[in-house]
């Protein structure tokens, strides 16, 4: 999946609320400021809206290696999320 | 928005079993840092470990409440004229208020200067009242208030370049001058003291 879909496809999810958060050792992870509300869908998807491809990586999640994590940093920020047909799971969003 | 209901099927990476089914159920769920727990959310539970695997975009108000329950205080040791105009002007705004509503005239007059930024009053003017040579008791004020709160509290002692001390004293005085000594009483604190009061 190119840089552009994921783009689109991330925001569309932050758009509709069909995402989820991947906890940490069963607990909620603080660093994660959208499931914990610090920051809001609409924050994110801007961030997400004005990166390029120079902002971007992925790798294989650890735990399921088809799986790919793409982690976006934007203006300090650091978004990693995965999609999960038909949904979006955010590992982290942190500065 | 997506809903989902307790029962319903998703999908998951477990973190012991990998890629898994889950069913959405009630958990209490702790948070990483604080220790605290958020009772009762909707969560993803793993089909195969009964772990929680995955959080739900709906579940992160009842996550953002717990976090911001009050646990910071703003506190100050004043002299007790500073509680008595306050309670004062509390008693003004409602003949059934308690000492509860110092903390939401101080919080509201706080946000009114992270509105406007206007300049502190003078509170010096109110102590050129007191009799000098009579060393007057003095009271604790102290609220409990969310850490967004105490954000806000140090943002206008900073605003104001002084001490902690110092700008509750500015607040307790700008309140006295407004409903004490003008009789004003803004819609916007009334409508505080009936939320309160309820």
């Amino acid at each position: 999946m190119g840089f552009t879909e994921v783009k689109d496809t991330v925001i569309k999810a932050l758009a509709a609320g069909t995402y989820d958060h991947e906890p940490r050792a069963g607990a909620i992870d603080e660093k994660n400021k959208l499931a914990t509300g610090e920051v809001t869908p609409e924050f994110v998807a801007n961030l997400i809206k004005r990166s390029t491809g120079a902002d971007y990586s992925c790798s294989p999640h650890h735990k399921a290696q088809d799986i790919e994590v793409h982690v976006i940093t934007k203006n300090g920020w650091c978004v990693k999320f995965y999609f999960l047909e038909p949904d979006t799971v955010f590992i982290s969003v942190h500065e | 928005m997506k809903l989902l209901f307790q029962g319903d099927q998703g999908k998951a990476i477990c973190e012991h079993c990998g890629p898994v089914k889950t069913t959405y159920l009630y958990r209490d769920v702790p948070l990483s840092d604080s220790g605290k727990v958020v009772k009762n959310i909707l969560v993803g539970v793993c089909d195969k470990c009964e772990s929680v695997a995955s959080i739900p975009a709906q579940s992160t108000p009842a996550i953002k409440a717990e976090r911001e329950k009050a646990v910071k205080s703003i506190e100050a040791v004043l002299p007790a004229p500073y509680l008595e105009v306050l309670d004062m002007a509390a008693f003004k705004v409602s003949s059934s208020a308690t000492t509860e509503m110092r903390k939401y005239l101080v919080l509201a007059y706080l946000h009114k200067h992270l509105e406007s930024k206007a300049k502190p009053s003078d509170w010096t003017v109110f102590e050129r009242g007191f009799v000098k040579s009579i060393k007057l008791p003095t009271k604790r004020f102290s609220i409990k208030v969310s850490p967004k709160m105490e954000d806000d509290f140090l943002c206008v002692k900073d605003m104001f370049n002084m001490s902690k001390t110092d700008t509750l004293k500015t607040i307790i005085n700008e309140i006295k001058e407004d409903i004490l000594d003008k009789g004003n009483v803004s819609p916007e604190i009334q409508m505080i003291a009936k939320m309160a009061l309820t």
